[in-house]
């Protein structure tokens, strides 16, 4: 017997970029699982995303088909996993070869995974970020980043006195 | 037959058409409304930093706003925010940025919060990192200026002496100016003892402190003769976890806190007469406190001396305890004659570190009869060892021994016999994770020939055994490798009382 078509979901991106992809692997998504339990009719009318552009959502989804199958963080394990995230920063092979993208992807997909609330994919984005900033000076960070400095000179006075304060170690 | 619902009005009906519309993730995973931001400060005392420079996207709530008035059907899209002028790096939502300075650690906090007005703001904004204070700050004053930062929640503030330059007296005006908020008091340093005279009649006025240490304030010699007083302590209903060094053990046994769970006597390695012992009956009234479950006594105030009082608590009416869990760190006295007429009545851990463990009798057998796990930490066996072995043998509720060091695992080795010690099918795991060279192995390897318990050893050790994950598993073999905890805890629930303040006694 054969197995049970799965169903395919549109979506639109902000760009008019459509995608048609397998539910499962859209369900990734938390926000997009809820919003797919909650409305049984079929409707062939593409889901807009509209702070998602196409570029952006075909990373994401490639992230998503990779892990597609693997458990959803339930609400119980969140709390545990925000702890161990707290003490590590390492990212496995796969996703360290995925997210090695320019610096403005790299934040669209962070702002992306938040938007559609994929956590694994969120923690990811953050971890490299975190890895990108550490050993690093203020100066070198805002260099990395191409961050403007845009203190006041009263900011200035408190961030130099500050500076005395404490080591990143 | 009811007519479906629109799309859009279900969607609105099950607030996922919110959700829809950028409403990022809070730092715990789940949607922030509006109201889980409001516990959160604004801004800083310090500085003029506002959260949100120019240029940066429309607020989220008008986001939302405009989506859920405009959108006269699905098909419509929202109107797309003006190209930032900033770097999207300097754009990135607080709670994102949030989470990405958390993986940085707590001593980062003031760096990132160097970048830019924006990053500021993420930074001074989010309590948690200016609440826990670790050694490392340089200055006091500084010290001051981040627990200003920490608007809201408990305080755990932990100092050490010895990496500041200022005078210790400024630490109790901090202590003075946030006490109603401090559940963990941390000070570690020799020049402390000057302010106990003042802070320790302070600390009932510390409503919600649960950790208190007091250590390394060994060195203070000229302090040990002074009349302290300790009444307090037995004022601090909620303090769970206690730490007290060398002087002040003696004086403040005897008030201990009444709802204390975790005991750490740390004595250090003292060896001088002008120190004042804990007696025998001080040592009843630790044993036998009410609510006390793991109880840690480390040093030579416990058993040096020339008389062992630790040992020697031997009088037959000394009581029952319910302590759990016992670590006696001794300092290479023996550990011998413990006649153990006392009954540890619920001890399930026991931990014998820089001991050399002999002449056991049956006697010190039945005082720990419930144990379950026993780790010995660079113990020796010495004399008749055999007695060790018996001794194991006789605790028939053992179900994990954890021997680390070669002195431990020698002394195993000793008494080790066909004769002098059966395997049991009760003893589950024998672990050996430092890492052995090969005769050590050897010493242990007749227990596989047994087919004893489960015998877990350092990946580094297992090549003597067998080389594939076949050969291990037929001999019953696993991998065990040994971490010391971090040396400072902030949660006494959470607190590994065993190993604190000996990680750079017991590397090996």
């Amino acid at each position: 017997m054969a197995a049970p078509a799965t169903q395919q979901i549109k979506i639109r991106c902000n760009d008019e970029k459509e995608f048609t992809v397998d539910r499962d692997v859209l369900e990734r998504s938390v926000l997009i699982k809820n919003m797919l339990e909650d409305v049984t009719e079929q409707q062939d009318a593409p889901i807009p995303l509209p702070n998602v552009s196409g570029p952006v959502m075909a990373k994401v989804l490639e992230y998503c088909t990779h892990h597609r199958g693997e458990p959803l963080p339930s609400a119980d394990t969140e709390q545990s996993q925000d702890e161990t995230r707290k003490r590590t920063t390492d990212i496995s092979e796969w996703d360290q070869k995925f997210i090695t993208v320019d610096q403005e992807m790299l934040f669209e997909i962070i702002l992306a995974a938040n938007y559609l609330d994929i956590k694994s994919l969120l923690d990811v984005g953050c971890k490299t970020v975190a890895n990108m900033i550490k050993g690093k000076t203020p100066e070198e960070i805002r260099k990395l980043f191409n961050i403007v400095n845009d203190f006041t000179p009263e900011e200035e006075a408190q961030i130099k006195k500050e500076n005395e304060w404490a080591e990143d170690r | 037959m009811a007519k479906k619902k629109s799309i859009r009005k279900r969607l609105e009906a099950s607030n996922v058409w919110n959700q829809m519309f950028r409403i990022p993730l809070n730092h715990h995973g789940s949607r922030a409304s509006k109201n889980s931001q409001s516990t959160l400060p604004k801004h800083d005392v310090q500085s003029s930093a506002q959260p949100v420079p120019r240029n940066h996207p429309p607020p989220k709530a008008a986001v939302t706003q405009q989506s859920s008035k405009s959108q006269p059907s699905i098909q419509i899209r929202l109107k797309q925010p003006s190209m930032p002028d900033y770097p999207v790096a300097q754009t990135i939502p607080e709670d994102i940025l949030f989470i990405i300075f958390s993986l940085l650690g707590l001593t980062a906090a003031t760096k990132v919060s160097h970048i830019c007005r924006h990053w500021r703001a993420a930074a001074l904004n989010h309590n948690t990192f200016w609440c826990t204070f670790r050694p490392g700050l340089s200055k006091l004053h500084s010290l001051a200026a981040y627990i200003s930062r920490a608007r809201v929640g408990p305080i755990d503030l932990y100092v050490d002496q010895n990496l500041v330059d200022e005078p210790p007296t400024l630490i109790f005006d901090i202590i003075n100016s946030k006490a109603p908020r401090i559940r963990t008091l941390f000070l570690h340093g020799r020049q402390f003892p000057v302010l106990f005279p003042q802070l320790i009649p302070f600390l009932p006025r510390l409503p919600e402190l649960e950790c208190l240490a007091l250590t390394a304030t060994d060195a203070v010699r000229d302090w040990i003769t002074q009349p302290w007083k300790f009444e307090s302590l037995a004022q601090l209903q909620n303090v769970k976890f206690l730490q007290l060094e060398s002087s002040f053990i003696a004086h403040a046994v005897e008030y201990l806190p009444p709802s204390l769970t975790t005991l750490s006597l740390q004595a250090g390695d003292i060896n001088n007469n002008r120190f004042r012992w804990v007696t025998e009956d001080q040592l009843k009234l630790i044993i036998t406190h009410p609510t006390l479950e793991n109880l840690s006594l480390c040093g030579s105030l416990f058993s040096s001396a020339g008389d062992h009082t630790f040992i020697r608590i031997a009088a037959p009416n000394l009581g029952t305890s319910r302590i759990k869990s016992l670590r006696y760190h001794g300092d290479y006295h023996v550990f011998a004659n413990f006649y153990a007429r006392m009954t540890f009545s619920q001890l399930e851990t026991l931990t014998l570190a820089g001991l050399n463990i002999c002449q056991l009798s049956s006697a010190f057998a039945r005082a720990f009869r419930t144990i379950e796990s026993i780790e010995l930490i660079r113990c020796t066996v010495t004399g008749r060892s055999n007695d060790f072995m018996s001794w194991l043998s006789m605790l028939k509720k053992l179900r994990h021994l954890t021997l680390v060091g070669e002195g431990s695992i020698d002394g195993f080795r000793v008494g080790y016999s066909k004769d002098g010690f059966s395997p049991r099918p009760e003893l589950e795991t024998l672990s050996c994770p430092s890492v052995m060279d090969n005769v050590a192995i050897e010493k242990l390897y007749c227990l596989l020939k047994w087919g004893g318990p489960k015998l877990l050893m350092n990946p580094e050790s297992l090549g003597f055994i067998g080389e594939s994950e076949e050969e291990l598993k037929a001999a019953n073999v696993g991998v065990t490798t040994y971490a010391w905890p971090p040396g400072i805890v902030h949660d006494p629930n959470e607190f590994d009382w065993k190993y604190t303040r000996f990680e750079s006694k017991y590397k090996f």
